[in-house]
């Protein structure tokens, strides 16, 4: 991490640890995260340990995880997606665009719940 | 009268004349002998000293040949064995050739044309080194400038994309490359007689190290354990130093150690308030050549080393060592056995290059490794609550700068803050705790007792 005009002393790579292949993309920078209960493995990085204390009593999104520990977004979902692979967090899909009321182009829930009224009128009739 | 005759006088005449002619021939003769006996001593003498000088030109014919073997024994013995004398100290110079007969003034001469010898050849060595030495800190400095400018590309670039998780993948392996290669390049700039680079902040210990850690192929082999108060740093100006000695301890140990294993770190603060990081490998150890070498390179008092000293390839991070430990005063020794049989390298750093690093002001990094709790304050149930509010001013201040869910009990390794966590694995508060109905019961038989006695007193006074 940079510290002002700082030469950088700990580098983000630290985070993720060296080696293995990326694993593909899963997960979005708004999905939820949270811890599941299952203890960290000996490989796992202190910053791995630090994500899973961010989110045991809670969820936070992987931006916000990484934003917390002073890492790249990019970093923060890779440490999200290893911890997931590993079963120590579980993500949940992020809040549907749906269900924000005052999207400019978009249905709103008031209008998708009626249209669900509708349907199910329709399979009861 | 009668006159005399004539022959009578005649004869007379010729008596004296005879006589007179007979002495003057005796005085000749002695004459004569006397000279014949000097110049016979004079011949003697003459002959003597000819036969002296004949020896004398003997002897100094001798003592010629003598020399001229002994300058030739000069030539084609003793000046080559100086020149492997030079190079390495195993190789003995021969004494003179005739050592007992040779001249004292002979030998000093003899033995001034070495000294000189090598006299010229290590000042000329030394200028050459010099020369080269520059040259290297010329070209070495220049790319670690470049080095650190990638670094800094590097890093903003993994700051600013976060597409697809193979760039961000590739981004970081190629930062962990550039991270190496700036160590190499650090490295021979210091042997050169370079500065380390760069002045940091003063910086904490542990991260400090996890950052010396990074620059190395393999880092995920270090595990560090960090047994010192979290706020404890090292000051700004030996923060690089310290940095670049312990990378190069530590790329030691993971280079004799096996692949599988790891090596430990352990980062203490002892009594007298030094603070020692510990590097242990599970290699074969060092010979006891090789350690008195190592010890010789990186004690303070012998940086005359140069680059052809080194070896080639040259082995170069303990002379890198000794010039940043004789440069910024801390201290390493790296004689000692580790438990696992390999070679324990220990840093000290002394208080004076120690400094306390406001936690809330500059908040530890979430990548260095969290001090372990000290295990003093773990031991006594009874007293958790007191030693709790006693060490929770500092963590307190942690705990409002994370401003993140606690989950203290999921955190085997943070300060103590729960109690559950504290409770659950000890069973003496249990009974140490008020219990009504034990209490009562303990009153009531007290009581039961003093009553018991007073009667029985009683019945003895009244009887």
């Amino acid at each position: 991490m940079s510290r002002g005009h700082q030469r950088r002393l700990l580098p983000a790579y630290l985070a993720t640890g060296a080696g293995g292949a990326p694993l593909p993309t899963t997960l979005d920078t708004l999905t939820a995260l949270r811890a599941s209960g299952l203890p960290l493995a000996a490989y796992h990085t202190p910053v791995h340990r630090r994500v899973v204390e961010l989110v045991t009593d809670g969820s936070l999104t992987a931006v916000e995880i990484a934003a917390y520990l002073g890492l790249p977004a990019s970093v923060g979902l890779m440490l999200a997606e290893q911890l997931v692979s590993d079963g120590v967090l579980r993500a949940s899909v992020p809040v549907p665009d749906a269900l924000a009321p005052s999207r400019a182009g978009r249905p709103s829930m008031q209008l998708m719940e009626e249209v669900l009224s509708g349907l199910q009128s329709l399979r009861v009739a | 009268m009668t006159s005399p005759s004539e022959p009578a006088v005649v004869l007379g005449a010729v008596t004296v004349v005879m006589a007179a002619v007979a002495l003057l021939l005796a005085l000749s003769r002695r004459k004569q002998v006397r000279r014949c006996r000097e110049m016979d001593a004079a011949l003697k003498s003459a002959e003597a000293r000819t036969r002296s000088a004949e020896s004398r030109t003997d002897d100094a014919e001798a003592r010629e040949e003598r020399f001229r073997a002994e300058v030739s024994h000069l030539v084609s013995a003793r000046l080559p064995a100086l020149k492997l004398n030079l190079i390495s100290s195993h190789h003995p110079v021969p004494g003179l050739l005739h050592e007992k007969t040779a001249g004292p003034e002979d030998a000093e001469l003899l033995d001034s044309v070495l000294t000189r010898v090598s006299e010229i050849v290590l000042t000329e060595r030394r200028r050459v080194d010099a020369a080269a030495r520059a040259a290297l800190r010329g070209a070495s400095q220049d790319s670690q400038a470049l080095s650190y400018r990638l670094q800094s590309e590097l890093d903003a670039l993994q700051r600013e994309f976060t597409g697809s998780r193979q760039l961000t993948h590739r981004m970081l392996a190629a930062d962990h490359l550039n991270e190496q290669n700036l160590r190499l390049i650090q490295r021979t700039a210091i042997v050169c007689g370079a500065w380390p680079g760069h002045v940091r902040k003063d910086t904490y210990v542990a991260e400090l190290v996890t950052g010396a850690s990074s620059r190395l192929r393999g880092f995920d082999r270090i595990k560090i354990n960090s047994r010192i108060a979290s706020n404890v740093g090292i000051v700004g100006r030996a923060a690089e130093p310290v940095a670049v000695a312990c990378a190069e301890l530590m790329a030691n140990a993971l280079e004799h150690s096996r692949d599988d294993l790891a090596v430990d770190v352990s980062l203490i603060q002892t009594g007298n308030g030094n603070v020692s990081i510990t590097v242990d490998d599970a290699g074969k150890g060092m010979t006891a050549e090789a350690a008195a070498r190592g010890v010789r390179l990186v004690s303070a008092d012998s940086q005359d080393v140069m680059l052809t000293e080194l070896g080639d390839p040259p082995s170069q991070g303990f002379v890198a060592i000794g010039r940043l430990v004789a440069d910024y005063g801390f201290h390493v020794s790296v004689d000692n056995p580790s438990p696992y049989g390999g070679v324990r390298a220990v840093v000290t750093i002394p208080p004076n290059l120690l400094a306390s690093i406001d936690e809330e002001a500059e908040p530890p990094s979430a990548m260095a490794p969290q001090a372990a709790v000290a295990p003093k304050a773990e031991r006594r149930p009874s007293a958790a609550t007191e030693t709790a509010t006693a060490t929770e001013t500092p963590a307190d201040d942690e705990k409002s700068r994370a401003s993140a869910p606690d989950g203290a009990d999921g955190l085997p390794q943070r300060r103590r803050r729960g109690p559950a966590a504290t409770t659950g694995g000890l069973t003496v508060p249990s009974y140490r705790a008020p219990d009504p109905e034990r209490s009562r019961k303990a009153w009531s038989e007290f009581q039961d007792g003093l009553e018991g006695g007073r009667t029985d007193s009683d019945s003895e006074e009244t009887q």
